[in-house]
């Protein structure tokens, strides 16, 4: 267990120092100077020079590295450039929006996958599971710029039964959780019709039948259990994606979450928090993988620790 | 024709939609080269009073078939066009991803140790990133253009192929055969090269064959975002993106490049999906057994 | 009951579960906080304001009219761009480095203290010399030439300049903070009392910025009169097609200048039983710009050739739905120091020809041949119509053998290439200029970057000396006729071909009534608007 424990430690300094390493320098790689985003395009060269200083961008890049390395390894988020807030509390703030979208997305995703990929691995060939798998097929392939605009114009404007934007409780979260949710239900039910599909062979069903189970009780208990297990891998690298801000369907559906927090912050050149929103999300992506990890374990216990 | 191939091939268009999505594929596929046969094609004109004109059907008219943009163009041509960039942008991705990954996933998977911890390292780092920020962040360091696109769209593209690799040669290279050879005193190339990527050859190809799906996806996003093609060269994604500004007046700019999206993705989704149904068991089974 | 009735009833109560518990954790953190009183007006944003601090404005369009909704400053503008005393009872030049401003009695900030000599200093101080541990303020660049700032009186003060500058009077348009605002941390002004214009700010937040009635308004009739609104809501909506459902589906009252151009004609023509639309030619120049250190455009027959060919009533047409006026000038008609052009280059395909011939650069194989003459790109930001208006003028440079390409960037790449000089052509508008010296800024040769915004490398002894002389001019005549002088010069050497004024407008559902539209776009007119 200690051994365990160590491995994820050591595997999150790593990720974390990593990434922070790559974006670091990667984000002073683009053209532009975040003086120009924040003073304006007409201010004196010399306000943006005396504006680099203020915030420590006028020393050498290994410097400021280092000096950034220093205040993270501190706790230190640091402050917006843009308008030297602090980072965190906004941080904490889209991540709750993000958080709520994508839970919601997911346990919606999950649930229409369970509901279709039961349906079709029991009716397996039937003119219905066609139907499903070619719809299935469909909803993986839009893109949800065109799903979500379409929801958008069809539900929110034609039938004005729900909000346009973001952040109006729980009715402006029904339209993004449905484009997300759909195109993922899709694949997560094609994975899960077809494991299903071989775990009806083995003979453990067979025998389940046997002993007087009911369908219910068999599907659910014995086949579904089995069957999982290979869409569990998957549903994780969904949440984990899902977590890490869905950028195009926040910015149709205006949602106040991480992902348009980063596109901004990367058109702004505000180093600091694109920064800050990439190492929070690489610290939640090692930690999920590792719950996703123990989840195996409990659902397959042949499946050890590495 | 080698046998093996002429079966699974059988086996794979005993479909009707896999045959379907078959002719599909080879219809996008020539419609992408028309340009290059017909530099005719290429020369869009920009023709202002045409400004968004419905489709008309007229034999007179050929290039208003799919009526025209915002500045007057034919649609119709402005698709022929973005046929050929789209796919460039996927095949070029998947290449040059399936031919990175493959090559450090079979280093990782073979040799295992420090080359395996490397390489297993960097996809971890890639993969912590919140999707889509690389490529983002990228675009805007190297700026808009084909090439800077599938440059951008690499970055994470090649992560999947090398994790497939690995995954075979990890479970291969113990194998009696492997042992075999090596006592026969095959190279180690030789042996990578003649007796372990031949039996990744067909995961290899079902995954290229959805991540193609997904990178033409993937660019169709770039572009709604803006950060795709800015050198003023005409995806089917920044036909979508423009055309969303006019479902309303003037839904013929958006239903065509969404169909042919849809289309192409589908087709390529329904032939990955029967290729691994006909292959995957004798994947499977050179795993188990 | 079947299989599938027993799955779909669980699965749909465990969905059930999900949404309530989300529902609770909605209204505990009650994020539908905003009350809809009858008199709240409800405004789409296309970019949040980015600072409203005045220490910190910069340049973004929409901090800088909320701004004076805030807090009032010495002078503001009427409507054809001429200073107007708002704070500033009277405003004299002394002699040519001496101004002096009064301020006018009564005008109380919230907290219930008059304006007086020292808020004014301070305010003004902390622009030019900035404070330690707080980031400089992006406006310095407009008193530059001021020397001193001293205190004549409780309510006079003496502006003492190293050069003499008449524009320094339009440059007073900072809002007045009290004293002790001035070392607070920035954009950490709210609710303290410091505002001192017809509204309070209530909340600044990324989707929503909430100004709420100062009920302590004393500046009427000087800043617009004691607002009817209880509240102004303006919400941030980004996306084009956003803002225009918000305003369809009745989530916004009013949109002013953020619609695309299409959208704004169906309201005029489809919509007009439930809308109301206001035109007015706004102050937004587009223009089409060269780099004159580039061989192709230093010769200035073929950047007359170039605006010749360009046919812009076509593109106004079709590519602005006609929300535009052809442009000759920087200024347009009903501003201030507007020059009517004597050589407008009205769209003519011949005489460009003639022109790019003589100039040497000679069509091959005519001008229907594939040969071309010339090449060069534009580049343009990121900007739907930008890019439309690009491409519809590379297609009509076409038609004179001219190949043109077209390059999207980024905006602040798009910045970073125009200040390197690494851009052959590029497509841009000036917006909310005011006094004449604007063309200095943009003009002037020693206005290069990174010290001004004469990216094209224009440069002109003549020119440079009228706009010099305009500045130290304090006689408004005198100014006008100097910079009639220069723009005459201007025209005819062309470092620009003007495209269009751009046709300012302001959508409003029908609740709406008493907003007026400036050519600014301002929002001034929020204090005399009310809703039925």
């Amino acid at each position: 267990m200690t051994r365990a424990w160590i491995a994820f430690f050591a595997r999150l300094a790593f990720v974390t120092f990593g990434v922070v390493t790559l974006v670091f320098y990667l984000q002073r790689l683009i053209p532009g100077s975040p003086a120009d985003a924040v003073l304006g395009p007409d201010a004196l060269q010399s306000d943006k020079l005396r504006w680099l200083a203020a915030n420590g961008l006028d020393k050498p890049i290994f410097e400021q590295y280092i000096d950034y390395i220093t205040k993270l390894f501190q706790g230190d988020l640091g402050r917006k450039l843009v308008d030297g807030r602090p980072i965190a509390p906004l941080l904490v703030e889209r991540f709750f929006a993000t958080l709520k979208l994508a839970s919601c997305s997911f346990v919606f995703s999950l649930l229409l996958a369970l509901l279709l990929g039961i349906y079709g691995a029991i009716r397996a060939g039937s003119r219905v599971d066609k139907f499903l798998s070619v719809l299935s097929l469909l909803m993986i392939s839009a893109p949800t710029f065109i799903t979500g605009t379409l929801f958008l114009w069809i539900f929110a404007v034609w039938l004005d039964i729900f909000p346009l934007t973001g952040g109006n409780g729980l009715s402006s979260l029904i339209l993004p959780t449905v484009t997300l949710g759909s195109a993922l239900a899709a694949l997560t039910s094609r994975m899960l019709r077809g494991s299903l599909l071989e775990v009806f062979h083995e003979d453990y069903i067979r025998t389940a039948f046997s002993k007087g189970l009911s369908k219910y009780q068999v599907y659910t208990r014995h086949a579904l259990r089995n069957a999982v297990l290979p869409a569990l891998t998957i549903l994780g690298l969904q949440l984990s994606s899902l977590l890490g801000g869905s950028v195009i369907t926040e910015q149709v559906f205006t949602w106040p979450g991480l992902g348009s927090l980063m596109i901004e912050a990367v058109n702004q050149r505000d180093y600091n928090l694109v920064s800050a929103c990439v190492v929070v999300l690489a610290f939640v992506h090692v930690c999920l993988a590792a719950v996703i990890d123990v989840v195996q374990q409990l659902f397959d216990p042949r499946v050890g620790v590495e | 024709m080698n046998p093996l191939l002429k079966k699974i091939l059988a086996r794979v268009l005993k479909e009707n939609s896999t045959r379907l999505s078959l002719i599909i594929l080879v219809f996008w596929a020539i419609i992408a080269c028309l340009p290059a046969l017909f530099p005719e094609l290429k020369e869009i004109s920009i023709d202002l009073p045409q400004t968004r004109r419905p489709p008309v059907f007229s034999w007179h008219e050929p290039l208003g078939w799919f009526g025209y943009d915002s500045v007057g163009s034919s649609v119709l041509l402005q698709m022929i066009g973005g046929a050929r960039v789209s796919l460039l942008v996927g095949i070029s991705v998947v290449m040059v991803s399936a031919l990175v990954g493959s090559t450090l996933g079979a280093a990782a998977g073979y040799w295992g140790g420090w080359v395996d911890q490397c390489v297993s390292r960097v996809m971890e780092l890639l993969l912590a990133f919140p999707p889509l920020v690389l490529p983002i962040a990228l675009a805007a360091v190297l700026g808009g253009g084909v090439f800077n696109t599938i440059a951008a769209l690499c970055l994470g593209g090649w992560i999947g192929s090398a994790k497939v690799v690995r995954g075979q040669f990890r479970s291969l290279r113990n194998r009696e055969f492997v042992i075999a050879a090596k006592a026969l005193g095959a190279s180690e190339t030789r042996i990578i090269i003649y007796h372990l990527l031949p039996m990744t050859l067909s995961p290899l190809l079902i995954h290229t064959i959805f991540s193609l799906a997904g990178t033409i996806l993937a660019e169709a996003g770039l572009s709604f975002l803006g950060l795709g093609l800015g050198d003023g060269s005409v995806s089917w994604g920044t036909l979508l993106n423009e055309a969303r500004s006019y479902l309303l007046e003037s839904p013929h700019l958006a239903i065509f490049p969404a169909a042919a999206i849809l289309s192409l993705v589908v087709s390529l989704n329904f032939i990955g999906e029967s290729l691994r149904q006909v292959l995957d068991k004798r994947a499977a089974s050179v795993e188990l057994d | 009951m079947t299989y599938f009735d027993c799955l779909a009833r669980r699965l749909t109560r465990a969905l059930g579960v999900v949404l309530f518990v989300f529902s609770l954790s909605g209204s505990a953190r009650g994020s539908s906080p905003t009350v809809d009183e009858p008199q709240t007006l409800r405004v789409a944003f296309d970019t949040k304001p980015r600072s409203v601090d005045p220490r910190f404005v910069s340049t973004d369009a929409n901090s800088q009219y909320l701004e004076p909704l805030l807090f009032l400053p010495l002078v503001g503008f009427s409507e054809t761009g001429v200073p107007q005393e708002v704070v500033a009872e009277r405003i004299t030049f002394q002699d040519p480095k001496t101004l002096v401003v009064k301020i006018r009695e009564g005008i109380r900030f919230a907290l219930g203290r008059n304006i007086d000599a020292d808020d004014v200093i301070a305010t003004y101080s902390f622009i030019r010399e900035g404070r330690a541990g707080l980031p400089p303020s992006p406006r310095r660049g407009a008193f530059e030439r001021i020397k001193a700032i001293e205190k004549m009186s409780l309510r006079e003060v003496k502006f003492i300049l190293s050069e003499p500058d008449s524009s320094l009077i339009s440059n007073l348009v900072i809002g007045v903070l009290p004293k002790e605002a001035i070392n607070q941390p920035a954009d950490e002004l709210m609710g303290k009392g410091y505002e001192s214009g017809p509204f309070k700010l209530s909340k600044a937040q990324d989707e929503e910025w909430i100004l709420s009635r100062n009920e302590k308004y004393s500046g009427a009739p000087f800043a617009g009169a004691f607002p009817a609104l209880s509240q102004v809501v303006f919400k941030i909506l980004p996306d084009n097609n956003t803002r225009y459902a918000a305003l369809l589906k009745g989530d916004v009252d009013l949109v002013q200048n953020s619609l695309d151009t299409d959208k704004v004609v169906e309201f005029v023509n489809k919509r007009s039983a439930d809308f109301r639309v206001e035109m007015r030619t706004a102050d937004s120049t587009a223009f089409l710009a060269f780099n004159l250190k580039n061989k192709f455009f230093a010769d200035v027959r073929v950047r007359r050739a170039i605006a010749l060919a360009i046919n812009r009533e076509e593109i106004l047409k079709f590519t602005l739905q006609g929300l535009g006026q052809v442009a000759d000038s920087m200024f347009p008609v009903g501003h201030t120091y507007h020059h009517a052009n004597k050589m407008p280059a009205n769209f003519n395909l011949r005489e460009a020809e003639t022109l790019l011939d003589a100039a040497g650069y000679k069509d091959p194989d005519g001008s229907k041949g594939p040969a071309v003459r010339g090449s060069f790109t534009i580049k343009v930001p990121l900007n739907r119509e930008r890019i439309a208006v690009a491409k519809a003028i590379a297609g009509q440079l076409k038609k004179i053998g001219l190949k043109v390409a077209v390059e999207v960037l980024e905006f602040n790449t798009f910045l970073k290439h125009l200040n390197n000089g690494n851009v052959q052509a590029w497509i841009a508008p000036w917006i909310g200029y005011k006094d004449g010296d604007h063309l200095h800024f943009v003009f002037h040769s020693s206005r290069t970057p990174p010290l001004g915004a004469n990216r094209g490398f224009y440069s002109n002894k003549k020119v440079d000396e009228l706009l010099d002389l305009a500045k130290t001019e304090t006689a408004f005549a005198k100014r006008q006729a100097y910079y009639d002088e220069a723009q005459e010069i201007i025209s005819a050497e062309m470092p620009y071909a003007f495209l269009w004024y751009r046709t300012g407008f302001v959508v409003m559902n029908k609740r709406v009534s008493g907003f007026k539209l400036f050519p600014d776009g301002r929002y001034d007119s929020l204090t005399t608007t009310s809703l039925r």
